[in-house]
């Protein structure tokens, strides 16, 4: 039973903090994803947990354990990387009976938890092959297998389906959720892809610079981001330079009313605001369009610049008054609007976000 | 011997902060005292003796003062240039032939340029001699017909030889260029409007030229600090690499004034040249996305026929020394005459009963600095790709220095540094081995650095989280990756240490001669038939285990 405590942890490069006292808990058998764009930190924590980077603060503790200072091949860990890293000069059974020779586990035991791991991700038929003869969906496979045999407390990935084709990616995706749900294998699983995160997980941490910009839920990440960082990292959002009408301070959840060019609006405030410049942030599907004609609901006016049709949905990139463009996402069902036409864009006051930042 | 160091081209950044074992950083230590023992000091030493010894700065008065020593120095820098303007052409002519045609026979172009640079150059320049010298078969036999050639020594035979020893190095360059270059950008400029003329002009040669210069420069230097072919075919011309060796041998014993006055000189020259193609011609290489080559097509015509007879006929003189070699050494000799058309094997019996020992030395020196150098490769090339720590920028500079030394300087600062003084090593076989590990350092750190990139970090760390410790990860995965690079390191290392003369010439003490050291007093003796078994015996040290290697083990050794 493991859990990851990561404590005021701080890694610095020539003077630079990379990580910059970063606290975090991952439960027992929690499968944890770092998101981030790339330089965020993500992968200098996940090395950091497996020890292949020293800190030069905090500590990182495995359960009870603190393994802070214990060497990379002493912390019992799996590792998947990005590339794989199967030693192109073993064999498939060769490659996945490393970490089992590494610990002296008896040749009939060893045969038997290697066979057992590469049937475990569908491999069971590959065991003589060289790597080289393996796809790559295939090759993510056996490393999966590789790093599951020697039955580790914690599981780390570096983005293991990058490599991968769009249609293998969910594949090889769907086969790790599964695994880690089996085997309840505390994850911890670096990514940039959005996608990949929403899927996979209960709880996502959201990297910005060397620190956790967000964690949560995915919908909550998704619903009420706390900046426009997240906002604009996690799915698609309409981020708006906005003016509150003065610079009280705001508590979090408060409506708000604010201005957007000449137009007044109301929306929530999701974290304390308290100067007079806000970020409003709207998701292209909470807003819909109106004619111009009907002015009884809250909404700002601008013209059609682009009409994208995509099956399911009709997408309207829309040219506010204030010159500002938004995206405007509606079912398909919803009437067509030709470029040019002019439209009001219609703001859902519960769904209007408030952002300091 | 090229400018570009393995500096600049670490593993990525975010390596940086990683753990960095104690054991690295301790032999990291130890290899950075190694390379100022045996690579700095001797350079040092040959820098403060031009400025120090003789009647005030060295040789330097002296060498304004004499017109013999202006005048080598312009002629061996005409020269150079010449020699580099020749094997350019010859190189990029037939790099583009092979690339661009398709003929019965292309196999040879692939085999026959490389055994330009396996056979001795010393082999090469004897044969040559052989053939066009004052006594030589073609001089003689068109003599007879009536017709008298020009003397070869000096210029013409310079002109003739160097570009043949060197161009291999410019087309083996230019080929690989060409078969990375993307035709698909003639392409695209075609596409937005330029006739497939400008569009070769303007895209192509501008992105293959960089790679063209930098070998034509290699070429320059090689020939500036040419010794073997200066001295036996050059001979009254007054040459840089010839006139340091007899500065040396004056001054044996004495002070080395002028030895190191011209081998600062030639250090200053060759380094000007690496930095001028490092801030120059190193800038402009291109990276291709990807290499999708031209199809060759079909050789015809009055201008196909002529490409293939002059393609042929640089091929011919490739091969030609080889052949000559073979036949020499089998042609009855009674002292300096060759009886030609008479066959015998005495010449062989008498020199493997009569002196063995310069085949024994070359065996046991060269498999020795191979081993070591093999040995010193690997664990700097580590250093420098996979286990970066503060000392390793440095430690690449060092290792990357003798680049800048011709064989005849490396071999003056060895004597300078090792002979005497502490060290007493004058006479001994170790001085022999450490000039010729040092002279081979920055190719062998080049290709083990080169097999070093290909093997991503990510494979020793994975070992690492399956449990085993880092040091016996780099032994137990990476180490095994590298062999097959290595062999071929290896084996291209101990074709060129076995030929090796300059450097070894100048540390040599009787009783240790080499082959090639061999070979060459014969060749001054007039002995050719001697000259010629004992070099045959050197080509096969030097083909045999390419032979095996490449056949047996299936080794790749020309990428």
């Amino acid at each position: 039973m493991t859990s990851i405590v990561v404590n005021d942890l701080r890694v610095s490069y020539g003077g630079a903090d990379v990580l910059a006292d970063l606290s975090l808990e991952i439960a027992d058998g929690e499968f944890f994803p770092l998101l981030g764009p790339s330089g965020c930190g993500k992968t200098t924590l996940l090395r950091t947990i497996c020890g292949f980077i020293t800190p030069s603060a905090g500590t990182i503790r495995f359960g009870d354990t603190d393994v802070t200072r214990v060497p990379t091949h002493r912390r019992d860990i799996g590792m998947v990387f990005q590339d794989y890293a199967l030693f192109p000069d073993r064999s498939v059974f060769a490659n996945v009976a490393f970490g089992l020779r590494a610990r002296r586990v008896p040749a009939a035991e060893l045969k038997t938890r290697v066979h057992e791991a590469l049937e475990r991700v569908g491999m069971s038929g590959y065991a003589d092959r060289s790597p080289d003869a393996l796809s790559g969906g295939q090759r993510q496979r056996v490393a999966l297998a590789r790093a599951l045999v020697i039955r580790p407390k914690v599981l780390l990935m570096d983005e293991p389906l990058s490599n991968l084709d769009s249609k293998l990616r969910v594949q090889v995706r769907e086969a790790i959720g599964d695994l880690q749900r089996e085997l309840g294998i505390t994850t911890v699983f670096v990514t940039h892809d959005q996608e990949e995160a929403l899927a996979l997980s209960d709880r996502i941490a959201v990297f910005r610079a060397g620190a956790i910009e967000q964690m949560g839920t995915p919908s909550e990440i998704y619903r009420s981001p706390r900046s426009t960082y997240t906002a604009d990292f996690i799915g698609a959002a309409n981020i708006l330079e906005v003016r509150l009408p003065d610079d009280r301070e705001h508590q979090a959840g408060e409506q708000v009313e604010f201005s957007l060019g000449d137009v007044t609006l109301t929306g929530i405030t999701q974290t304390p605001v308290s100067a007079a410049e806000a970020y409003a942030v709207v998701r292209p599907e909470s807003l819909s369009l109106a004619d111009e004609a009907g002015t009884s609901t809250p909404g700002i006016s601008g013209r059609v610049v682009r009409h994208q049709y995509l099956g399911s949905r009709v997408m309207h990139t829309v040219e506010l008054s204030t010159g500002a463009l938004v995206e405007v996402s509606e079912a398909a069902t919803a009437a067509t609007r030709s470029e040019g036409s002019p439209v009001r864009v219609v703001f859902p006051r519960d769904e209007t976000l408030v952002l300091a930042s | 011997m090229s400018a570009q160091s393995t500096l600049g081209t670490a593993g990525p950044a975010r390596r940086a902060g990683n753990r960095s074992p104690w054991p690295w950083v301790i032999i990291t230590m130890v290899a950075v005292v190694l390379a100022v023992t045996f690579v700095l000091t001797p350079i040092l030493n040959i820098l403060i003796r031009s400025l120090t010894s003789g009647e005030g700065l060295g040789g330097w008065v002296r060498f304004v003062e004499e017109p013999k020593y202006l005048n080598a120095l312009g002629n061996s820098l005409l020269l150079s240039a010449l020699v580099a303007l020749i094997a350019t052409v010859i190189g990029v002519f037939l790099a583009y032939f092979a690339s661009r045609y398709r003929f019965p026979g292309k196999w040879l172009f692939t085999v026959l340029p490389l055994s330009a640079l396996i056979i001795p150059e010393l082999i090469v320049a004897q044969a040559w001699l052989m053939l066009l010298g004052n006594n030589g078969v073609l001089t003689r036999w068109l003599k007879d017909v009536g017709i008298e050639l020009p003397s070869v020594y000096g210029w013409p035979g310079m002109l003739l030889v160097m570009p043949l020893v060197t161009y291999p190095y410019v087309y083996l360059g230019t080929l690989a260029a060409l078969r990375n270059f993307d035709s698909q950008l003639e392409e695209a400029a075609t596409s937005l409007g330029a006739s497939p003329l400008a569009a070769r002009l303007k895209v192509t040669i501008p992105t293959i030229l960089p790679a063209v210069l930098s070998t034509s420069i290699l070429v320059f230097s090689l020939t500036l600090g040419n010794f073997t072919t200066a001295t036996i075919i050059g001979k009254q011309l007054d040459l840089l690499a010839p006139l340091t060796y007899t500065a040396f041998l004056a001054e044996m014993g004495g002070d080395p004034a002028m030895q190191s006055t011209l081998a600062t000189l030639s250090i200053a020259i060759i380094a000007l040249v690496l930095l001028l193609q490092r801030f120059t011609v190193d800038r402009r290489r291109y990276e291709m996305v990807q290499g999708r080559s031209w199809a060759p097509g079909r050789l015809r015509g009055a201008s196909g026929a002529v490409m293939a007879v002059l393609a042929a006929l640089v091929l011919l003189a490739t091969v030609l020394p080889l052949g000559l070699v073979v036949v020499m050494a089998f042609t009855k000799s009674s002292g300096p005459v060759l009886k030609w058309g008479e066959f015998s094997l005495d010449t062989f019996r008498q020199v493997l009963t009569g002196d063995p020992q310069p085949i024994l030395n070359t065996l046991a020196f060269g498999l020795t600095a191979c081993a070591i150098g093999v040995v010193i490769s690997v664990v700097v090339s580590t250093i420098i790709v996979k286990k970066r720590n503060p000392l390793a920028p440095l430690l690449d500079y060092l290792v990357m220095f003798p680049q800048a030394l011709s064989g005849t300087v490396l071999g003056i600062g060895i004597v300078m540094t090792f002979a005497g003084g502490i060290w007493q090593l004058g006479g001994t076989a170790i001085i022999i081995v450490i000039v010729l590990v040092v002279r081979r350092l920055p190719h062998g750190v080049r290709s083990a650095s080169g097999i070093l990139h290909s093997i991503p970090d990510s494979i020793e760390d994975a070992a690492v989280s399956l449990g085993v410790p880092p040091m016996k990860s780099y032994l137990k995965v990476v180490l095994p990756l590298m062999v097959p690079g290595i062999a071929a390191a290896a084996i291209l290392t101990w074709v060129t240490i076995v030929g090796e003369l300059s450097a070894s010439l100048v540390v040599y003490s009787a009783g240790q001669e080499t082959l090639s050291i061999k070979v060459f007093r014969l060749i001054f003796t007039g002995l050719n038939g001697q000259a010629a078994v004992y070099g045959l015996i050197l080509c096969a040290l030097a083909i045999v285990p390419i032979v095996i290697a490449t056949r047996v083990f299936k080794v790749r050794l020309f990428d």
